[in-house]
């Protein structure tokens, strides 16, 4: 059941990203709520299972795209893989784990995509994170802590926020 | 111990592996013929689960911009007659000058269906294709200026590269000066007017139009103001920034340039 509801969220969550969501954009920049959506179900259903949403829905971002096909995908597969690991394991984070590991992931997926994007073209690397990405991270960043001030974020056991 | 725990242990790495190799192996395929035609297909699915979704903040902002949009109308069609006497001026003096017929264009309104998702806004999904005429290289243009290209199109969805994408270009000038440059994306919302050498004419305010050179992109449509100019020492180019007029973030509906009139082959007056 659990399983279900967090493919069909992430279904939600990536035809909101490339309808709604840029209604929500603050001057250039846009939360990406497929990537909370993603951190979410690494943390409730486990990191293999995510990993291949992760990149089912980079494919589907990618499809909509100008960009490169498999851009998203890596972005996501890596971030998310990254994140659900950090929550998982012994790794001496603050008690907040679910910011901890989404903070991890939003900059894992700015750097990894700005990298690959910004490659052999012009606005560098350096440009392209500071203008351009690392607003959009923190952004998702703010948006996910505010989610999980919120009933709708399952509390694991033993965690605490 | 065996192959098999081994593989167990590390089960999320090999599949993250994978997963990356497999990204790898699909960006670099990104001009083989089959990657576009799984890009196409996937997109069209996708399209049919978002174009439900675009009804809603439509439905919320129609309301005050048909108000707007009617006040614009009227002051737009006074303005028009002065229009039309230039315009019909233009063509006559064009035509003792013996220039080049110029091809007409239609405007083909079109929907966004979908935006770029990713984190850099750089393309659109539009609900016309090539059973609409749409081919790929033509302009897209909203009422503040140009939007983009047409990058790819099947027969009823067509993806449009923004102003904003990595790869895009299109040749252009400054309106007041005549000076030729290519515009190409600058990073987060501001564009480059590129190639210009530092001895030409650009200023902060001017306005950035279409050159229309290569014919496919009509000339004069507006894509930006200058922003900043600077000229470093020892460059032969001064770098021009350029803010676009088009808002990308919100864009809902664009037009499709599409030509009305085809060119056709030149006939040497002695075959006639």
């Amino acid at each position: 059941m659990k399983r279900r509801w967090s493919w069909i969220a992430l279904a939600i969550a990536v035809i909101l990203q490339a309808t709604i969501v840029p209604y929500m954009s603050l001057n250039w920049f846009r939360p990406d709520i497929t990537l909370i959506v993603l951190v979410y179900m690494a943390v409730r259903i486990g990191v293999l299972e995510s990993m291949g949403a992760a990149f089912a829905a980079g494919l589907l971002i990618d499809s909509l795209s100008a960009g490169f096909m498999g851009l998203s995908s890596l972005s996501y597969a890596v971030a998310v893989y990254t994140a659900g690991k950090l929550f998982y394991y012994e790794v001496p984070l603050p008690t907040m784990r679910w910011m901890s590991a989404m903070g991890v992931a939003v900059v894992l997926y700015a750097v990894i995509f700005s990298v690959f994007y910004t490659l052999n073209a012009q606005p560098g690397i350096g440009r392209m994170l500071l203008v351009h990405a690392f607003p959009t991270a923190a952004y998702t960043w703010v948006l996910a802590a505010l989610w999980s001030l919120t009933p709708l974020y399952e509390r694991r056991e033993g965690y605490k926020l | 111990m065996k192959l098999r725990e081994i593989l167990e242990g590390w089960r999320d790495g090999l599949a993250l592996l994978l997963a990356v190799l497999l990204s790898l192996v699909l960006m670099n395929s990104a001009n083989h013929p089959s990657a576009e035609r799984f890009r196409n297909g996937l997109g069209q699915v996708v399209s049919v689960f978002t174009t439900p979704f675009t009804l809603i903040p439509r439905t919320v902002t129609v309301w005050g911009q048909n108000a707007a949009l009617r006040a614009e109308l009227v002051q737009l069609r006074g303005e028009e007659y002065e229009w039309r006497d230039a315009l019909l001026e233009n063509a006559r003096l064009r035509k003792l000058l013996g220039f080049r017929e110029r091809p007409d264009f239609q405007y083909l309104a079109g929907e966004v269906i979908a935006r770029d998702p990713s984190m850099n806004l750089s393309g659109l999904l539009l609900d016309k294709g090539l059973d609409d005429s749409v081919k790929v290289g033509q302009a897209v243009v909203t009422a503040d200026g140009l939007a983009g290209i047409v990058i790819s199109a099947t027969s009823g969805r067509a993806v449009v590269q923004l102003a904003t994408d990595r790869n895009f270009s299109v040749s252009a000038r400054v309106e007041r000066s005549r000076v030729d440059g290519i515009v190409r994306w600058a990073g987060g919302y501001r564009l480059r007017f590129d190639d210009v050498p530092k001895n030409l004419d650009v200023k902060a305010g001017d306005r950035i139009v279409t050159s229309g050179l290569g014919g496919v992109i009509p000339g004069g449509i507006p894509v930006g103001r200058v922003q900043k100019v600077s000229k470093q020492r020892g460059e032969l180019f001064q770098t021009v920034t350029v803010v676009p007029y088009v808002s990308f973030a919100r864009l809902e509906e664009v037009f499709v340039l599409v030509p009305t009139v085809q060119d056709e082959p030149e006939t040497v007056e002695g075959e006639r």
